[in-house]
């Protein structure tokens, strides 16, 4: 996929493609086409669902100068 | 302690007149032991019944019968010992530290001429006061309508980006971060630590929503603390934390304290968990669940495209038999049976009329110049036919790129079912009574029958135990 879409993006993606194929109006073409997009993009959710543990970041700024440097919150 | 039996000569005859008495004893003067002394002392101090507040330090609880500590003040320091028991029996922490009003009777251990109150009753401090304070916040924002489900923003159902504020030490951190990782891998956590008790909190908590809601855009956000005293959690309980989040344009989920703790903010906040991990928990969706969705949305689109093109296999059967492909005689002799019915219909005269003309039809064909139109039409027939096949070839070999593209998408589609999943040994447990699926032992009681879908068929079973 060229630009990422976010996971939600990719939902509503997929919602519009089922409900598109669900109205049985489109041609072979272009719902084989819609078939295909969607596949891309229920793999990518899966390898988004399966893949790396979520991400945790810590926010420094001016505010707080006793919080623990990003990185400490991974492992213990 | 035994020498209470004692009983010393300055005993007894408090009443006539304590004056009298001292005068007697410097008269006298009477040397005391060191045992004497401090047993006056005892007696005197255990006239005194008091009420005071401090806070806890020195607190050693390895002695089997009491528990010493000491209560502060930022001036002095007041021994205190507590039986075991009335400790054991506290139904909130006390720790190094809690500021805590004792009830108790002061006295003196008389061995080492310690001064120390013996504590009968322990409560926090400003427990009273706090939640009248509380209440009346409460009060004024529940007028004003803060607390209205109508004025609760939905939350995101794929958040991608959360912005976490609480203490970054501690339970809860870990707390959130574990469980939003378990559940939905794409999210990432932005944690804004700030301090969660004490000086300073209230600000940093309503700059870090400020934060989120305006610097550093996420999805949603969550507003989290471990457990602790209602003092602790006082911030959260305060009108500027509460009207920060209300103003709040991006979702808050709040998870402060524990199940029975309910502070200002999770009434303001769009969706309230009893705890961080239920915070978390709210605020994405479980990773299984989506996995699921996912799987119907395939089957589905598989069914539609499916049907889409078992339609078109019909439309390209149907084109075989257009007549066109049969040539010009299935042309030709549905004109002859259209001319002959006609013709039969007809009256004896014109009949015969036709007759003629049909000779003469079979005259003009054997002429030159209709065999010439003959061969000619039949050269354009040629050219017909050849044309109708390259068409036909052509939907097939479009009908065949297409299939080969179906196969492919169907593979992939088989790989992408739930079904697939139990192929490589897993199993989805049924709760039997409801048919939904069961994620965690909480969901059904023992002895509930569950329906245990294998790769091929599937078993029934019953909770025997759980864990």
């Amino acid at each position: 996929m060229a630009d990422e879409p976010t996971f939600k993006e990719a939902i509503e993606e997929l919602e519009k493609i089922t409900a598109s194929l669900e109205s049985g109006e489109l041609e072979l073409e272009k719902s084989l086409a819609l078939f295909e997009r969607g596949v891309e993009l229920i793999k990518y959710c899966q390898d988004k669902l399966d893949g790396a543990q979520a991400k945790v970041e810590t926010l420094l700024d001016s505010l707080e100068g006793e919080i623990e440097v990003a990185g400490d919150d991974e492992d213990e | 302690m035994d020498d209470e039996e004692l009983t010393l000569p300055w005993d007894e005859p408090e009443e006539p007149g304590e004056g009298e008495e001292e005068e007697k004893a410097t008269a006298a003067e009477t040397v005391l032991t060191v045992t004497e002394v401090n047993h006056l002392a005892r007696n005197t101090l255990e006239r005194h019944y008091v009420t005071v507040q401090g806070e806890v330090s020195g607190l050693n609880t390895r002695y089997p019968y009491y528990v010493y500590l000491n209560l502060r003040d930022s001036e002095c320091t007041l021994p205190a010992i507590l039986a075991r028991r009335t400790f054991d029996g506290l139904d909130f922490p006390l720790e190094e530290g809690a500021v805590v009003v004792v009830e108790g009777m002061l006295t003196l251990f008389e061995k080492q001429g310690r001064y120390q109150v013996r504590v009968t009753t322990v409560r926090p401090f400003g427990e009273g006061a706090l939640q009248r304070r509380i209440e009346m916040i409460k009060k004024k924002l529940q007028s004003e309508g803060l607390f209205d489900d109508a004025r609760k923003k939905p939350l995101p159902a794929f958040p991608e980006r959360i912005g976490l504020i609480t203490s970054p030490r501690g339970a809860a951190i870990r707390d959130l971060t574990v469980t939003l990782a378990r559940r939905f891998p794409p999210a990432t956590a932005y944690v804004k630590g700030v301090r969660v008790q004490g000086a300073g909190a209230v600000e940093q908590i309503c700059a870090a929503l400020h934060y989120f809601d305006y610097d550093f855009p996420v999805d949603v956000v969550i507003l989290a603390r471990g457990g602790g005293s209602i003092e602790d959690l006082e911030p959260f309980s305060t009108e500027e934390v509460a009207r920060a989040v209300a103003g709040m344009r991006v979702p808050v989920i709040t998870g402060i304290g524990h199940e029975p703790d309910v502070s200002i903010a999770d009434l303001v906040a769009d969706k309230r968990a009893s705890t961080p991990t239920g915070a978390a928990e709210a605020a994405v969706p479980d990773r299984a669940q989506v996995h699921v969705l996912l799987g119907r949305t395939a089957a589905s689109m598989r069914r539609h495209v499916s049907a889409g093109m078992n339609a078109h296999e019909r439309q390209v059967a149907g084109i075989r038999r257009l007549p066109l492909n049969r040539g010009a005689d299935y042309l030709l002799g549905g004109f002859m049976q259209r001319w002959e019915r006609a013709a039969g219909a007809l009256p004896e005269s014109p009949r015969r009329g036709l007759e003629r003309a049909r000779h003469r039809l079979g005259v003009a064909s054997s002429s030159t110049a209709f065999r010439r139109r003959m061969e000619l039409l039949a050269g354009k027939r040629g050219q017909a036919r050849a044309a109708s096949a390259a068409l036909l070839r052509g939907v097939a070999v479009d009908g065949d790129r297409k299939r080969g593209r179906l196969e492919r998408v169907k593979a992939a589609m088989t790989a992408l079912s739930p079904l697939a999943v139990l192929e490589r040994g897993y199993s989805i447990t049924f709760e039997s009574a409801t048919g939904l699926v069961v994620r965690s032992p909480d969901e059904v009681e023992r002895g509930a029958a569950l329906n245990i879908r294998l790769a091929r068929g599937s078993l029934d079973a019953e909770v025997t135990g759980k864990e």
